[in-house]
């Protein structure tokens, strides 16, 4: 009884390890994404009407509940206050999904965000853009190779654990 | 708004020395006592200690960040023309270092000091103008800057309006409405229209054309261009109410500029003190005298 409760126990172990390597290539593929899908929303935002970037910030994330969301709130904050610094970015920036490099990236980018005329900000936008597009495309690459598999691998252990206790 | 804009050391200082409420203009300069108008009338501002309130180039930092909503590609021109319009009207006269592009003025960048206007509604201030609103023509209002043209521009707006003329508002520097997401926050009346725009001559062309206004009202008119604009708009049939910096008319009409207003503008208003309608100078009636 105590091995088929220990082979379980193995199971479910496995399993949630499996599950957590999963979502963690899963998170990342969709923050890098939706940091790409936030470039585009400021660039139309920028060029057309030269929205103010709280408001683009803001409208962006609106009923978003994902690390990005988080991490463009927590940026839509330091907006609405007076001037902030670049650790302040940093600060906004910090996610576990992220890369120290991806990090300073992402908080050099917000920091440069609105100090500028209209088309050297589009131009900085456009080289922020083309740094993070192919940290986003391997993101997904590794998401679709190993997201999947590492669920597997963690059933498949499990079972293997059990197996071997029974 | 004002809250909002300044610091927060800043502001407590200042609420705590002046009224909030008087406040007419406020003076921010790098390492320097800060200054405060109430209704006009400057001084110094004092902590509870009794030191001079000293603003250092961190807090203009901070204001500017605020006032351009951390955006400035979408306020560069105005930056470039010196200033920055915020909600509620609050405009700020900028000043620092500036930077050229092709020969022009770009941008400004090490900003020094700050001019911070608060605009006030006062409902009456205009009562002294009813005897034209009745018989309306081409008016300029007239005195040197920060007697109150704006104030009694934006009233005078209002009584028109409410007596049935569409009023077009062209406001260049949101001075004249305080408007909030292109909403007015000051009363223009119920029959005005507001154009928000930094290039007033393309204003003045879209008004006439689209909304057909009875009044076209704009604040501190600027060089030939302009008026010459202004003449064509006259001339098309639409009546104007303006305001422009002179110490009175004779004095405007002795530039070679402005001369130029004498053959379309009827009334000149000349302000005295702070608001205070001092002279309607009538050119219909000086012609039959």
């Amino acid at each position: 009884m105590l091995k088929i409760l220990v082979g379980a126990l193995l199971f479910v172990c496995c399993g949630y390890v499996g599950c957590g390597v999963s979502a963690y290539y899963r998170r990342r593929s969709s923050l890098l994404s939706e940091l790409t899908g936030y470039i585009d929303a400021l660039e139309k935002g920028i060029a057309f009407l030269q929205t103010p970037l709280f408001d683009i910030t803001s409208s962006y994330v609106a009923d978003k509940k994902s690390d990005a969301a988080k991490m463009l709130s927590a940026y839509a904050g330091l907006l609405e206050k007076g001037e902030f610094s670049k650790a302040d970015c940093l600060k906004a920036a910090n996610s576990r999904l992220l890369t120290g490099y991806e990090k300073n990236l992402v908080a050099e980018m917000l920091y440069s965000l609105g100090r500028s005329d209209l088309d050297t900000q589009l131009s900085e936008l456009s080289k922020y853009r083309a740094n993070l597009s192919p940290i986003t495309e391997s993101a997904k690459e590794n998401y679709k190779k190993y997201g999947a598999l590492s669920f597997k691998l963690g059933i498949l252990a499990g079972l293997a654990a059990m197996l071997l206790v029974a | 708004m004002l809250r909002d804009l300044l610091p927060e050391r800043i502001f407590n200082i200042l609420t705590a020395d002046k009224n909030e409420d008087k406040l007419t203009e406020i003076r921010m300069r790098v390492n320097k006592p800060l200054t405060a108008a109430e209704y006009g009338v400057y001084s110094t501002v004092f902590d509870r200690d009794g030191h001079a309130c000293k603003t250092d180039k961190q807090d203009i930092d901070h204001v500017l960040a605020v006032a351009t909503k951390h955006s400035v590609y979408s306020v560069n021109s105005q930056l470039a023309g010196g200033y920055l319009s915020c909600d509620d009207g609050i405009r700020i006269g900028v000043s620092g270092e500036g930077v050229y592009k092709n020969g022009r003025l770009f941008t400004l960048k090490n900003v020094n000091s700050l001019c911070i206007r608060i605009p006030r509604q006062i409902f009456g201030c205009a009562s002294a103008l009813n005897p034209i609103a009745d018989d309306f023509d081409n008016t300029v209002i007239i005195s040197p800057p920060g007697m109150g043209k704006t104030t009694i521009l934006r009233e005078f707006v209002r009584i028109l309006s409410n007596k049935g003329k569409n009023v077009v508002v062209i406001d260049e520097r949101n001075e004249l409405s305080a408007s909030v997401n292109g909403v007015p926050s000051f009363d223009l009346g119920k029959n005005t229209d507001v154009l928000l725009v930094s290039d007033k001559k393309s204003g003045y062309e879209g008004a006439v054309r689209a909304l057909r206004p009875d009044v076209i009202a704009t604040d501190e008119i600027f060089g030939k261009d302009e008026i010459d604009c202004l003449a064509d708009i006259s001339r098309s049939g639409v009546k104007i109410v303006a305001t422009v910096h002179a110490k009175d008319a004779l004095s405007l009409l002795k530039d070679k500029t402005y001369r130029a207003l004498a053959p379309f503008v009827r009334y000149y208003v000349q302000l005295e003190g702070i608001g205070k309608v001092s002279t309607i100078v009538d050119k219909e009636r000086i012609k039959s005298c």
